[in-house]
Formats: structure tokens, C-alpha cells, sequence
């Protein structure tokens, strides 16, 4: 057992806290892209919760993202729509899902 | 016959319609200007008003117009453009400059004080091979799975570009963010 690198858990929150570091930094991308499953989401918020330095990770990874998706707010100019709508109104409408094709 | 105007199919104008501006993001990213964005957008729309049977109700249409978007960027306008020299993506470092903030800024609180305009020139500075995940994922709020669907990529390549294309544009992001003394520098050891 020398080999096992894990500190004895000091307090009653770290005690529940089975996750170690290394492996917390890298269930962080899923865990922004929710796509962790639930039973690692749960080991992960455990570790979070318990450890300053990971939990600033996340933060760090987190304001990252959300400047990203704000920057992605971008519209399209009116111009665009009004483009599209005249070049569908040009067209025939499609066939409805439902309906079968003509033998 | 091509003088007709008919009205637009109801469920299209309902469905498709409101991920205009999504599409129109992910052109500008693909095209690198505002014409061709355009004439990209229009493009996809009328070739997914004509496949409209083929979406099926349910899933996710702006997935599947992301999809069209991107198959007729690559079939129609990516040999128009020069694309920059490809990278050898496994060779970029992935560096994390979280190590460089820790000590002064180790929740990135820097990263809002970034104006969009940055933000979006340094995404497109990156690979496009990078850029597109990233776009797809953190622009537009795909899924692996759906970004996978989309580029025709394994999910694990997915989850490696996500990953290095962050880092490389986390770096982009803390020099500027360096250069505008937004943060310090960290100091040199020597």
C-alpha cells in the first residue's frame, strides 16, 4: 500500500470524496458538456465540494465557456431572413412528412 | 412557373426558421465573410426546404441544418476559398494556461472583461478542424453525439478537438488578455 498516492482523508466531507484530483480535471469537459452520467456527476461534485483547487478549475473552465457562448450571440442581418423567406416563397412546398409519395 | 410565390410550409417557418441566426453564425465561421455567410445560409435553407420530408420531427433541427450547412460548405465553397496550410493537430501543445492564473486569477475572471469582437477573431484563428468542434459545441450547444453526426467524426475525436481547441484558444485568449492589462503576467521564475 505505499504506493497509493491519496492523503488520509481529513475531514468527514473528504472521507465521502473518492474521486482524486487528475481524474476530477478530466471528467470537467464532459461535466460542462452535461454529459457526465449521473453516479460521476455525483463523485465529481462530491470531489468539487471537498477540494479548493479543482473547484477553482471548474470555475476557470466555466467562465471560459460562458465568454464563449456570449461572444456566439450574434444575429443575423434582417436582410438574411428576408432573403431566405423570398427564395422558400419561390419554391414549392415540400410534400408533408406523413403523406406517401405518389406510385 | 418560377413566378409563383406560395406561402411558406408552417411547420418549416416554425421549426427551421427561428435557427437562422445559427446558421448564419456557423457561415461566418466556415466562410470568413459576411457575403458568402449569405449566400451559404440561403443555400442551406433551400436545400433543407427541399429534404424537409426527411427531417424527422422530434430531433433536433438545428443539428440537422448544421449538418446541410456544413456538407455544402464542403462541397460547394471550400474549393473556392484558400484554406490555411493544415495543422498537425496532434502536435498541438495542450498547454493549460490555467497554470499561468492560478495564483492571480485562478477562476478566469479575467475572461469577462474580453470584448466578443476578440473573442470571436481568436475562434477563428484557430485550425478549422478545431474551430468547427469548438463552434458546434460552445457556439451553438450541440452534443458530442450530434457533433460527431455532423463532421462524421468518432465521439472521441470529438472530445480530443473540444479539448485541445479550448486550450489553444484559452492561450489566444489570456495573451491578449496579458496585452490589454486586463491581468498580469505571471512572474518569471528564473
Amino acid at each position: 500500500m505505499t504506493s497509493d498516492p491519496t492523503p488520509a482523508a481529513p475531514a468527514a466531507s473528504a472521507a465521502e470524496d473518492d474521486l482524486d484530483c487528475a481524474r476530477a480535471l478530466e471528467l470537467l469537459q464532459d461535466h460542462l458538456k452535461q454529459a457526465t452520467g449521473p453516479e460521476l456527476e455525483r463523485r465529481l461534485r462530491r470531489h468539487l465540494e471537498a477540494c479548493r483547487p479543482c473547484f477553482q478549475s471548474a470555475q476557470f473552465e466555466r467562465n471560459f465557456v460562458d465568454l464563449i457562448a456570449k461572444a456566439a450571440h450574434q444575429c443575423a442581418p434582417e436582410r438574411v431572413r428576408a432573403r431566405v423567406l423570398a427564395a422558400l416563397r419561390d419554391e414549392p412546398p415540400p410534400a408533408h412528412s406523413g403523406g406517401a409519395p405518389a406510385a | 412557373m418560377t413566378d409563383d410565390v406560395h406561402t411558406v410550409a408552417p411547420e418549416f417557418e416554425a421549426e427551421a426558421l427561428p435557427h437562422l441566426d445559427s446558421l448564419y453564425r456557423m457561415a461566418l465561421r466556415l466562410t470568413g465573410e459576411s457575403a458568402r455567410a449569405e449566400d451559404l445560409v440561403q443555400e442551406t435553407m433551400l436545400k433543407a426546404y427541399r429534404a424537409w420530408r426527411q427531417y424527422k420531427p422530434g430531433t433536433n433541427a438545428r443539428a440537422w441544418l448544421l449538418t446541410i450547412l456544413r456538407n455544402t460548405f464542403i462541397n460547394d465553397y471550400r474549393r473556392r476559398k484558400r484554406e490555411p496550410v493544415p495543422v498537425d493537430l496532434e502536435a498541438v501543445e495542450p498547454y493549460a494556461i490555467y497554470r499561468s492564473v492560478e495564483q492571480t486569477d485562478p477562476e478566469g475572471a479575467f475572461f469577462s472583461q474580453i470584448v466578443d469582437a476578440k473573442v470571436l477573431e481568436a475562434v477563428d484563428r484557430l485550425p478549422p478542424d478545431f474551430r468547427d468542434v469548438l463552434a458546434l459545441s460552445d457556439m451553438e450547444g450541440l452534443s458530442y453525439a450530434e457533433i460527431a453526426d455532423t463532421l462524421e467524426i468518432p465521439v472521441g475525436t470529438v472530445k480530443s478537438r473540444l479539448f485541445r481547441a479550448r486550450r489553444q484558444l484559452q492561450r489566444e485568449l489570456y495573451e491578449h488578455a496579458v496585452e490589454m492589462g486586463y491581468i498580469q503576467p505571471r512572474e518569471q521564475t528564473p
